[in-house]
């Protein structure tokens, strides 16, 4: 597989970007698809490693996401769920 | 020097005001609006600079140049096949590093890039501060201009820019480095496509080794003819996924993310605190979970309100001014040159002013509706409304973003059509364009108002909204079922979309939207609609049997008469079965204004002949009537304008907060046009209801069909035509025979 994992054991603290709650800042470190949208996911400021901010978030819904500081990404139910995220450390 | 004109490319990503800056270099008109997609096809310009002519090419805005979309390919294709002198890439000021993505794929293309820092003022309020010497420096000399397009600030800089890169001075492109692994991959590559002359002739051998250890899908196929080379870029990206644990793509992506990082460094400084916006917060709210369906549906409320009863005044006026006066001097003019009695005449009263003048009545309510889709669209929220409705487009397997192309069929339903190409997936694509005209369009607005007014009085705007409402209904049901059936097994597509920053809407945006979009109203009346009229008129005064002469027929015994009285049996079931009726509905096909065009010509013609004739005023009364008219019409419309709040608050149970009158009780009752009358004999209520749910469903305008065979095919096209009808009859069918039992016939 050629998915990009932070770290094959299990990592604590990373749940999916769905269970974040709004303002919370988190670290992407995986996303769960297919190469093609893995890609444009990336072009559009979203990859591995990457910082963003939960403007909008919601357990079913869509999410909205602050990336790259001044970038508004609205990202579906189904894309939210499968990119996993940790927590920033030093945020509350 | 009698050279061919150069070109100029403008790129940039989605909503970063390519086409204020296109209208500003070339003079043009085009559509601008503050959500991504608008510009889904290129557009062509002329930019006039010192001796010589530039001639511009507006592309889709596109976030890269990969082939994930139809606008990505068109624009990427452009640039490789028609070399333009330069690249303008636009990148929005307040958004910067996203931005600069694409740009990174320009400088790839190894083509000349000037950088137009648009929406510098936002960046600036937001507190950023720009070095534009140090980024153009950055990017080897690459002129960096900022910009704001709306007010034309820098709009003279890019030409001067444009001007000089005309003279190649020989910059050095600039070189994106990569992760080692990569460029260990990428030399051997590029050099095996440099012995191959015929990429070297359309490609850059650097970009296409690239394009390659991406793994671009339209770039694989079209070099399929090369297998020896794909095998290499497939051995090659294997190994850096080997060495560095990453695929190729990433490691590319990111190596251009840190490119721009390096950009940026110093030359984009940016305040310590405020991270979230007034934006944001504004989306807590207007986004919420709860909160942003309902706040969405009374959003569209108020518009409908607003279309529906602040423009009533006007349309009165202008009905009054078309029947009245117009109608008067034609006549009186007419029977000074001594034409009075003949066809002519009829032709010019019956036929024209009363098909023409019937549809341009309208102008005023199209004018509230656009205006108010404009600010919508222009403040950001359109985009969000995508977004709030993404839950409900879930349902039906397809996702938020379809719901852009459906809101732009509240305008036009060709545009929304064209506008399905912002979706990446083919099937959605066609589900969607499925879709969109069940969206109640601009010109059906007409039926709902005339039969509002005529039925409903000051409740029409519920009528309205109530439409509006059954068409998304209808649509959301027909994508649900299409998702179950013709498109099944195909799981949603993903969905993500850029939200552009909320702003206060610009009048003069709005106003040119606006007028632009009625003008293509009034346009329509001058051509299509005069023609059609002229037609119809015709067929109404050629008998079909002795009983008359031309001209001097029954309607119902003329061609038109007949011809309608034939299919009329069809809407029998659905209690409007009459040949005045369905005549409308076929002439409906030409343009959906025809129908209220049509029914003005049928209805009123007949009413004319029973109505006793009122002295004419003299030309003199006309004139101050119709100056003390259009006051109390003002007069009115502040009335409206100030009973929406009354209105919006009694949508509450148990809540009955006072309207304001203004002119007096009943200052509008008697007002009813002469067409409103002739429509309360010729149908009741129910039927009434029943014919406006058809006019909202059945087959899309010519125009529309032949938008859609362009983009779906013509089978699409049939499948379209039959569905819709059937769907309108079926719904209009239930509506009457659901009514009468319920004992609503009366």
């Amino acid at each position: 597989m050629s998915n990009r994992r932070a770290s094959d054991e299990q990592f604590a603290g990373t749940y999916p970007l769905t269970c974040a709650s709004r303002g919370e800042t988190v670290v992407l470190t995986e996303i769960r698809a297919g190469d093609r949208l893995r890609k444009r996911l990336g072009e559009m400021g979203l990859s591995i490693g990457m910082q963003v901010r939960i403007v909008q978030g919601d357990l079913n819904g869509p999410v909205i996401l602050a990336v790259k500081n001044d970038t508004r990404l609205a990202i579906g139910h189904g894309m939210a769920q499968k990119i996993v995220v940790r927590r920033l450390e030093g945020e509350a | 020097m009698a050279v061919q004109a150069m070109k100029i490319a403008l790129a940039g990503n989605p909503n970063v005001g390519k086409s204020t800056i296109f209208n500003a270099l070339t003079g043009s008109r085009q559509h601008v609006g503050n959500w991504p997609g608008k510009t889904v096809e290129k557009k062509e310009g002329r930019l006039r600079l010192q001796g010589q002519d530039v001639i511009v090419v507006d592309l889709p805005g596109t976030y890269s140049l990969t082939a994930y979309s139809i606008e990505e390919i068109i624009s990427r294709d452009f640039i490789i096949n028609e070399q333009p002198g330069a690249v303008v890439a636009v990148v929005d000021a307040a958004n910067m590093e996203r931005n600069l993505y694409l740009v990174t794929q320009l400088l790839e293309l190894e083509v000349p890039v000037i950088v137009a820092l648009n929406m510098s003022d936002i960046a600036r309020g937001r507190g950023l501060t720009i070095d534009a010497a140090k980024l153009s420096n950055r990017l080897n000399g690459a002129p960096v201009i900022e910009m704001v397009g709306n007010s034309g600030i820098g709009i003279d800089a890019l030409k001067a820019a444009i001007q000089a890169v005309t003279v190649p001075d020989g910059t050095a492109a600039v070189h994106i480095g990569y992760d080692s692994a990569l460029e260990r991959e990428i030399a051997p590559l590029a050099q095996a496509i440099s012995a191959i002359p015929e990429l070297v002739r359309q490609y850059r051998a650097r970009w296409l080794a690239i394009k390659l250890l991406e793994a671009d899908s339209d770039i694989t196929q079209r070099l399929a003819a090369y297998p020896a080379l794909l095998e290499a870029a497939e051995a090659a990206a294997e190994r850096i996924e080997n060495a560095t644990g990453d695929d190729a793509e990433t490691l590319i992506t990111d190596g251009r993310y840190a490119f721009i990082g390096t950009v940026i460094s110093g030359a984009l400084t940016r305040p310590r605190e405020a991270i979230e916006t007034t934006s944001d917060k504004m989306d807590r709210v207007l986004t919420h979970r709860y909160y942003g369906v309902p706040i969405f549906l009374l959003l569209m409320w108020v518009v409908f309100q607003i279309t529906a009863n602040v423009s009533a005044p006007f349309l009165d006026w202008v009905d009054g001014l078309v029947g009245g006066p117009v109608t008067n001097w034609t006549v009186g003019l007419l029977g000074a040159v001594g034409l009075s009695g003949t066809w002519f005449e009829a032709l010019l009263v019956d036929g024209v002013i009363a098909g023409v003048g019937g549809v341009l009545v309208f102008v005023p309510v199209l004018m509230s509706l656009y205006l108010a889709i404009g600010v919508l669209e222009d403040s950001g929220y359109m985009a969000r409304a995508a977004f709030v409705m993404d839950r409900m487009m879930r349902a039906m397997g397809l996702h938020g973003k379809s719901f852009l192309p459906m809101l732009v069929g509240f305008g036009c339903t060709v545009p929304a059509v064209y506008a399905t190409r912002t979706l990446e997936n083919e099937d959605d694509r066609k589900l969607t364009g499925f879709l969109v005209t069940f969206m109640s369009c601009g010109a059906r607005l007409p039926v709902y108002v005339v039969i509002g007014a005529a039925f409903f009085g000051a409740s029409s705007g519920n009528l309205i909204f109530g439409m509006y409402l059954l068409g998304i209904a209808v649509a959301l049901l027909t994508g649900w079922a299409l998702k179950r059936t013709v498109y099944r097994n195909k799981p949603p597509q993903p969905f993500v979309m850029e939200l552009p920053p909320y702003r206060t809407p610009r009048v003069r945006d709005v106003w040119r939207q606006t007028w632009e979009r009625t003008g293509t109203f009034v346009r329509k009346a001058g051509t299509i609609i005069l023609a059609t009229s002229i037609v119809i008129w015709l067929l109404m005064a050629i008998p079909t049997n002795s009983s008359g002469s031309f001209n001097d027929v029954a309607p119902e015994d003329s061609v038109f008469g007949t011809v309608a009285g034939t299919v009329s049996p069809v809407f029998a079931p659905a209690g409007f079965g009459d040949w005045q009726a369905s005549g409308s509905l076929i002439t409906g096909f030409i343009a959906k204004e025809v129908v209220v065009g049509t029914m003005s010509q049928i209805f009123v013609g007949e009413a004319e002949e029973e109505g006793v004739e009122e002295p004419a005023p003299t030309f003199v009364e006309d004139a101050v009537g119709i100056g003390t008219s259009f006051l109390e019409a003002s007069v009115l419309t502040v009335q409206e304008v100030v009973n929406i709040v009354p209105r919006t608050v009694n949508i509450i149970p148990g809540v009955n907060m006072g309207e304001a009158n203004f002119l007096g009780a009943g200052g509008e009752e008697d007002d009813t046009t002469a067409l409103e009358s002739a429509l309360n004999q010729a149908f009741t209520p129910l039927t009434a209801i029943a014919f406006t749910v058809f006019v909202l469903l059945y087959t899309p305008c010519m125009v529309t069909v032949a938008a859609m065979r362009h983009e779906f095919g013509t089978r699409f096209m049939f499948y379209q035509i039959v569905y819709t009808f059937v769907i309108a009859w079926l719904a209009a069918v239930i509506v009457f025979q659901g009514g009468t039992l319920l004992g609503l016939g009366g």
